[in-house]
């Protein structure tokens, strides 16, 4: 994890560059649809600025994505590839 | 099952808490943003301006169970219930039923954002057919929720 923790804009930077998450704005936060094949697999919202996230808007935006903690980090710190997202998800049985 | 995980059960679904129903914020939203932006309405809370003296006692815990029974513009024919709970830098509402969370400096915000996120979801399901089984289940369930 990086060391001072990640921002709602890593988040949303995160979903659009890896995930290809075009995201909405609604009021003060984004949504935005995961799609295979253009199916709507997952959304996620994602706070707008640039806060630090806590642990418990991490646990629900990772949640949201069908992640845990520790593989949202993961989707973060580049590590976890598109790919291996979408394994996750299969393996779950949301895809 | 042990009681410690008994009592973890209970936490997450918000067993045992107190219901406040309904939950809107009668102060003008000047005055809500006034005390936001100079960091008043954290430590005034417990006590702030127009709520009853039921709901003063009960946003005073760490967790607020809160049964809500409209969304910005529309009405919800079955009560849905909401955990609200304190967060690092603010606060986290959140619904077990749905996959959405509402954030904001103070519990009122993040209900507030969590009633948005419920509405623009209902529709998002509404405008789209190209959904996953779990999405057309909340769809379902939404439907049967929420007044046309």
């Amino acid at each position: 994890m990086k060391k001072n923790g990640f921002s709602t804009y890593d988040v949303r930077r995160c979903c659009e560059a890896k995930l290809g998450i075009d995201f909405v704005r609604t009021g003060n936060a984004s949504h935005g649809w995961f799609k295979k094949n253009k199916l709507r697999i997952r959304r996620v919202t994602v706070l707008e600025g640039k806060q630090l996230i806590g642990k418990g808007l991490q646990k629900s935006m990772a949640s949201q994505l069908g992640l845990t903690t520790d593989q949202f980090d993961d989707l973060l710190a580049c590590s976890l590839k598109k790919e291996e997202y979408e394994e996750i998800l299969r393996d779950h049985g949301m895809m | 099952m042990t009681s410690i995980q008994k009592k973890s059960e209970k936490s997450r679904s918000g067993e045992g808490l107190p219901i406040v129903t309904d939950l809107v914020d009668p102060r003008p939203r000047r005055l809500v943003k006034f005390l936001n932006d100079y960091r008043l309405l954290r430590a005034t809370a417990s006590s702030s301006v127009g709520y009853t003296k039921e709901a003063r006692g009960a946003l005073a815990g760490p967790t607020v169970r809160v049964q809500l029974n409209r969304l910005p513009h529309k009405i919800l024919k079955v009560p849905l219930d909401v955990l609200v709970e304190p967060d690092e830098q603010g606060f986290l509402a959140r619904t077990p039923d749905l996959p959405l969370y509402g954030y904001g400096q103070d519990r009122i915000e993040a209900i507030d954002m969590l009633k948005s996120e419920i509405e623009s979801l209902f529709d998002d399901l509404l405008e789209n057919n190209h959904l996953s089984a779990e999405w057309l289940n909340v769809k379902t369930f939404l439907k049967e929720r929420i007044e046309s």
